[in-house]
């Protein structure tokens, strides 16, 4: 086989004598363009003499789990092109954890020390903006600058400055920590948060923890929360304590008070604490049982694994200098190769490293709001949007004046597992819900109540068309007629309307007059719309104007131009009842008094429902159908009574 | 009653009664591909190894096999309400003990594997069940997922929960 150099030297070569050639040859051709086919020509040759192994050639996801094995200047040199850049910054696959260690002027990143000159750690963290991590821990030795505090914001990660923009912040992850750790964490007025997710159980640990004796509690811990405050916040801190102060449970220590409450599920552990350096502060402790603790919102800012040795909880320090010698009490693990991969082997249940498809069935089981609420970091959010969902109904409705409305399809919604949306009484809500349901969320039945005409109905319905759904219940019950016209009149209205396979129309009354109608009919009939059932209610006199324009159609329109077929049946509510058993069936059946009874008017697959005796001036309901199969119409004559047509009365 | 061997990747052997298996979509590929079936083939000198699966996990699916032994299998997706299926009673139980625990992720990406899809609907559901009704923070506290999301990512989601709260 050809050395690569000797390989060069032929590619060179042939290159020239053809590009030679063909330039002798036509004589015409752009250099540029023979240049082209000449590499082609010469790269498909060289695959065939000399086949070699590219990276490239792999699928996108094994691409990933190559990067997964690699440190960061690793990935950061594989960044040899687009593709490859697109794929390490997908932010949809960042699964690891990265430790970003700041210690003086070194900056310690995975696997990488770099050495960092004075003004030039924010450049370096801003280096490290979507790197291949879905969590990144920033842990420093050194009070951080507020400029450095800023540029975290850009590397992915959770950030606590996000949410205390104007304090300075420490993360530990995996550290040690101990009684000078946090003085130091007081002297520097920085603020600490650990995370214990190991379940401490036994009193015997608490007691290490605290360095103090327990009384009675049930010990089973999952949360540990230090948190450090400045000392103009002690005294409020004082009194919280005071208030929750038991003098049956009141423990001791050498130095501090602590006050135990115990019931069965929570441990609180609250201590007033001196500093002895240069300000007074507090320390609280609140272990937890995995509760949360609603009176502290920034429980919720911090979410990071942390393990704590307190063994050596009463170390001293002797001195400031002393203290200030030991900041490397921190020992602080770098991410490894147990980081890499999902960490199976602990207690804890790394959600996020469970595979897309299977975090996506997880949704699937949610209801629409759980599932919305679901979408907590942009991993979930972006599987979340990714995925298509089934919803079996949604209600949009806008609350009228009264409340009784609302409450009534509350229940109703209720009953039938609906997922129901409110709007807010003074329209001041955003109408992102469903511009975000219409990404991929299929709708079964789509009941809408809205009130108004205004600019922003004319929006919703925009906004509606984009929805996907089967069957759609449009309630237009508190309208006058004008409005209900303008609303027939809107562009957007009627663009909806030809969407779903059903349709209700609720309370249209004279707005939806024979020309609507008629439009609606010849979509269905030429089938050039999706619908295949429109349920209304119509005035008498519509009806016969309606059949006129009918007749008047081409006969590809035409209702007459096939076999008409008349049946009729009983009926309550939306039900249809077998008009008489199919055994007997010569029997004449008894008009029944407690049904109505409706006529079905076949022309092929078309079906047109009107009830048997209708009031001059009072709408009535009014159906069309169109039967997709055999099946269906035949099922849909099923239980009615065929009734003859006399001839030549075809046209009445 | 014929007994197939299943040697997880810590090289635990498991021999699993046939009928068992299946349930998991892939071992009874497995079993139809190497001819275990066939009166001719010594199914117990050809184990059927699943280097994906620990041993432990191993156990506490076949646990859940031998439960739901004689169950019909789920057959392809549809457009079920999802939402509306309920975990039973034993099912609950075997899940809870490690809901949040790595016992529970392993052995819902050990019958992702093994195809088991009952399995598979119930342990997702479970998973589900933990998230019903809970708040983005309470999520997030309950299940240790981060919040990478900026104040205006932040915002673009709250607009859009804002009818589900």
């Amino acid at each position: 086989m050809p050395s690569d150099s000797h390989w060069q030297r032929m590619v060179l070569k042939r290159r020239a004598s053809e590009g030679h050639q063909r330039v002798n040859i036509r004589g015409k051709r752009r250099a540029s363009e023979i240049n082209k086919t000449v590499q082609s020509t010469v790269l498909e040759k060289r695959k065939k003499v000399n086949p070699q192994f590219s990276i490239l050639g792999f699928p996108n996801e094994i691409l990933l789990d190559i990067y997964q094995h690699l440190d960061l200047s690793g990935r950061r040199g594989l960044r040899v092109n687009e593709r490859m850049k697109r794929i390490e910054m997908d932010v949809e696959y960042h699964y690891r954890t990265l430790d970003i260690i700041i210690h003086e002027n070194t900056l310690i990143c995975d696997k990488i020390r770099i050495v960092v000159e004075k003004g030039k750690m924010r450049e370096e963290i801003e280096m490290l903006k979507n790197t291949h991590f879905n969590r990144v821990n920033i842990i420093s030795f050194v009070p951080i600058a507020n400029d450095i505090i800023e540029s975290m914001k850009f590397v992915n990660t959770k950030s606590m400055l996000y949410d205390y923009p104007n304090k300075k912040g420490v993360i530990i992850k995996k550290c040690k920590v101990n009684k000078r750790g946090l003085r130091w964490l007081y002297w520097i007025d920085l603020k600490l948060n650990l995370r214990i997710q190991k379940a401490i159980k036994k009193p015997s640990e608490f007691k290490k923890l605290k360095g103090t004796k327990i009384l009675e509690g049930k010990l089973d811990v999952k949360y540990v929360k230090v948190e450090g405050l400045a000392a103009d916040l002690m005294k409020a801190k004082e009194m919280m304590v005071a208030d929750n102060h038991d003098p049956t449970t009141k423990c001791l220590t050498c130095c501090d008070d602590f006050v135990i409450n115990d019931d069965k599920l929570v441990v609180e552990f609250k201590g007033i604490h001196e500093c002895p350096c240069r300000c007074m502060g507090s320390v609280h402790f609140f272990v937890t049982n995995g509760k949360e603790d609603d009176s502290d919102d920034e429980w919720d800012s911090y979410e990071y694994e942390s393990s704590i040795d307190w063994s050596d909880w009463d170390d001293e320090f002797d001195s400031d200098e002393e203290r200030e010698d030991n900041y490397d009490i921190y020992r602080l693990s770098r991410a490894n190769e147990d980081n890499r991969k999902p960490n199976l082997g602990e207690d804890s249940f790394p959600l996020l490293s469970l595979p897309p498809e299977i975090i996506s069935n997880v949704f699937s089981f949610l209801p629409l709001k759980d599932r919305l609420r679901a979408r907590v970091n942009r991993m979930l959010r972006s599987i979340e949007s990714d995925s298509k969902y089934y919803v079996p109904g949604v209600q949009i409705e806008e609350p009228d004046d009264d409340g009784s409305t609302r409450l009534r399809r509350a229940l109703l919604g209720a009953v039938f597992g609906f997922h129901h949306f409110f709007l807010a009484d003074d329209k001041s809500y955003s109408t992102d819900f469903i511009k975000k349901i219409a990404q991929n969320i299929k709708i079964g039945f789509l009941f809408i109540e809205v009130h108004g005409t205004s600019p922003f109905h004319h929006e919703l319905y925009s906004l509606i068309k984009t929805l996907k759904f089967t069957e759609l219940t449009l309630i237009l019950e508190s309208y006058t007629d004008e409005m209900k016209k303008e609303i027939m009149a809107d562009v957007n209205f009627r663009e909806i309307i030809k969407l779903p396979k059903y349709l209700n129309l609720h309370a249209m009354g004279d707005a939806i007059g024979p020309e609507e109608l008629f439009a609606i009919y010849k979509g269905m009939f030429c089938r050039t719309s999706n619908l295949c059932e429109l349920k209304t209610e119509i005035k008498l006199e519509h009806l016969h104007s309606l059949g006129r324009l009918i007749e008047d159609a081409p006969e590809s329109e035409d209702f007459m131009a096939k076999k008409i077929e008349i049946y009729i049946s009983k009926y309550h509510g939306d039900e249809d009842y077998p008009l008489y058993d199919d055994e007997n069936d010569d029997e004449e059946e008894e008009f029944d008094d407690d049904f109505l009874y409706r006529y079905h008017i076949f022309s092929g697959n078309f079906e047109i429902v009107v009830p048997h005796a209708v009031t001059d001036g009072i709408p009535f309901e009014f159906k069309m159908r169109w039967h997709e199969t055999e099946e269906l119409l035949v099922e849909s004559k099923k239980g009615k009574k065929y009734m003859p047509i006399p001839e030549g009365e075809t046209e009445n | 009653m014929v007994l197939i061997t299943l040697v997880s990747s810590d090289e635990q052997n498991f021999p699993v009664e046939r009928e068992l298996l299946k349930q998991s979509g892939t071992i009874e590929t497995l079993i139809v591909n190497m001819n275990l079936d066939d009166e001719d083939t010594d199914a117990a000198a050809m184990p059927i190894p699943l280097p994906n699966v620990k041993g432990d996990v191993l156990e506490k699916v076949i646990q859940w096999m031998e439960h739901h032994k004689g169950d019909p299998v789920k057959e392809g997706d549809n457009e079920d309400n999802n939402a509306e299926i309920v975990v039973p009673q034993w099912d609950d139980d075997f899940f809870k003990p490690a809901m949040y625990g790595s016992k529970h992720l392993e052995l819902t990406v050990a019958a992702s594997y093994l195809d088991i899809k009952n399995l598979l609907t119930l342990s997702c559901k479970a998973i589900s069940n933990t998230f019903k009704g809970k708040t983005g923070p309470q999520i997030r506290e309950e299940w240790g997922v981060p919040n990478e999301f900026t104040p205006e990512e932040e915002e673009a989601i709250r607009k859009e929960n804002e009818w589900s709260e």
